[in-house]
């Protein structure tokens, strides 16, 4: 094996790429403790955006939680991802076992969601939704979000549903279990993992939704953070720094916790 | 006994086949009917609501051969999206090269730093983004370079990952051989891994080309003034603003016939599909 070095223009590149990957998104963590509203100009630190931030009515309203966005985004990302992981692992699992005719189209129709463009999708859910006379609001939203989180469950859990040892489950039976309990008991188990990378996936499409939300459910007054934040783009508050900061101190910890869990696991397999 | 076994078989197929059943109805009543109502829509006057009663006509159809916006529109999204690919490919390909020859958990940390934006709200890194060059470079703003400095900074994961999926694939031997054979450095990339990693360039230019023809976001951030009029503007502005749904169905079908048309061809350019190892896995 031959030593693997690196060339002083290929670190200089890495760097480069880096600094423009990173440099905005800690320029807004730093600024969010600015004590002038300035993005520019430092004037000393503060936790006042913060405070401002948790006393903000509309996006904390802790007497009326449905008037909060906040709280309604992650009441929606949560419920979205409850529905699509039971809908998308249940699918798949059936998917196994039906007609090939049934599984190609199945897995066709999953596709459209996935590679079209999201304005497309936005654009026929506010027909459909428009078609049926259902009024805009968080519940047009809800169902957006199930719509097009579900095929991404489905495309995470198959390939594991397919890999299973079908004898395993056949065992079960066999030792007389009803195919309720052989599913709760022996399938869902052995792919726990792929459910929770499926749910993780759903949360965070729905977490940070912006198009279709905005299409299906802009117009009724019915914000989650993304329409929010888009509707404040012209005069952002300086909250919305602080606002940033929290979600990205939250992801980048989700982050870094997977990456320490995976780097376990590969030295025990190394 | 036999007959048993067989009929228990049949009860636990039939018990797994229905689980399906709830997410085909989902999967018919949200992502097939509102396709075919889109389409019915895009040939309705605007005036009447709902899909009753129906009318029929060409007019918005017509309305682009007619309507500069567009035409203006869709050659603009196009052009910046051509671009920002090109940009993605020459940044991303160097990037995703320069992973490869790196020690495996090196590349795996980076290769996470370099995802990680991804799990961001998209408008928080552009508003991010959007205040950075503000800040130092002014003149972008309300520019098409601008926009695809954004488009770039959002989309380019998209185009490094897939080519590192193939890069890592390739086989080392294949290289050994080149040399062997008398080729340079250069010339082994040029002949050897360039024609092998094909597949996974054609995947990442789909994934940073469609979004980036379609966006909304980063124009209305990076050209706040709204004189880079793309297709995702044309949409938002005739559905949010003036409430013409038929028309904008009308866009957005145009809109996904152009892009079936552009999948098309650089799925057909895909010549070398297949000839890495394991490249099954890589997707």
């Amino acid at each position: 094996m031959k030593k693997k070095r690196i060339s002083p223009t290929s670190l200089i590149f890495l760097i480069l790429v880096f600094v423009f990957i990173y440099a905005p998104i800690i320029s807004i963590a730093v600024f969010s403790f600015n004590e002038a509203n300035s993005l520019v100009r430092w004037s000393g630190f503060t936790f006042a955006r913060y405070i401002e931030l948790f006393t903000d009515r509309e996006l904390f309203n802790y007497s009326n939680p449905r008037e909060s966005i906040v709280f309604m985004t992650l009441w929606i990302a949560a419920i979205s991802t409850l529905v699509s992981t039971i809908l998308g692992t249940l699918a798949a699992i059936a998917l196994t076992q039906t007609k090939k005719v049934i599984r190609d189209l199945t897995m066709s129709v999953n596709n459209i969601p996935i590679v079209s463009p999201e304005i497309i999708t936005a654009v026929s859910l506010l027909v459909l939704f428009g078609a049926l006379q259902i009024a805009p609001s968080y519940n047009t939203m809800l169902l957006a979000h199930i719509a097009f989180s579900t095929p991404y469950v489905l495309i995470t859990v198959y390939p594991k549903v397919k890999s299973l040892d079908p004898n395993i489950a056949d065992a079960a039976y066999d030792l007389g279990a009803s195919p309720f309990k052989a599913l709760l008991k022996v399938i869902l188990p052995q792919i726990k993992v792929a459910i929770i990378a499926g749910a993780a996936i759903a949360f965070t499409m729905s977490f940070d939704d912006f198009i279709i939300s905005y299409f299906v459910a802009g117009s009724s007054g019915d914000k989650n953070i993304s329409i929010y934040l888009y509707t404040n783009r012209l005069s952002p508050k300086p909250i919305i720094n602080a606002l940033s900061t929290i979600i990205l101190l939250i992801i980048g910890g989700k982050i870094t916790y997977d990456y320490f869990k995976t780097g376990k696991k590969m030295e025990e397999i190394e | 006994m036999q007959s048993v076994d067989i009929k228990k078989s049949r009860t636990k197929k039939k018990f797994e086949r229905a689980l399906g059943f709830p997410y085909y109805f989902v999967l018919i009543v949200l992502v097939v009917i509102p396709i075919f109502l889109m389409v019915i829509s895009s040939f309705q006057l605007d005036r009447s609501s709902g899909i009753f009663p129906i009318s029929f006509t060409f007019s918005h159809y017509l309305d682009f051969l007619k309507a500069t916006s567009f035409v203006r529109a869709m050659t603009s999204s196009l052009w910046i999206a051509a671009a920002t690919t090109v940009v993605t490919l020459i940044i991303g390909y160097p990037l995703a090269y320069i992973l490869t020859k790196l020690k495996f958990r090196l590349q795996i940390s980076l290769l996470l730093l370099i995802n990680a934006p991804m799990w961001i709200n998209m408008l928080l890194r552009v508003r991010a983004l959007e205040q950075i060059i503000r800040m130092l470079f002014p003149y972008l703003i309300d520019s098409v370079p601008g926009v695809v400095i954004g488009l770039v900074y959002v989309y380019l994961p998209f185009m490094v990952l897939p080519i590192y999926a193939v890069l890592s694939k390739i086989d080392t031997n294949l290289l050994e051989s080149a040399a062997d054979l008398g080729a340079n450095r250069f010339k082994t990339i040029l002949k050897v891994v360039v024609p092998l990693s094909l597949s996974g360039v054609l995947s990442g230019i789909l994934m940073v080309f469609l979004p980036a023809a379609t966006t909304i976001i980063i124009p209305q951030y990076l050209a706040p003034s709204q004189n880079i009029y793309m297709i995702g503007t044309l949409i938002e502005k005739s559905i949010i603003n003036n409430g013409r749904i038929s028309y904008a169905s009308a866009v957005a079908i145009v809109l996904s016939l152009v892009i079936l048309g552009i999948v098309y061809y650089i799925k057909k350019l895909d010549k070398y599909k297949g000839v890495n190892r394991n490249e099954k896995e890589a997707y």
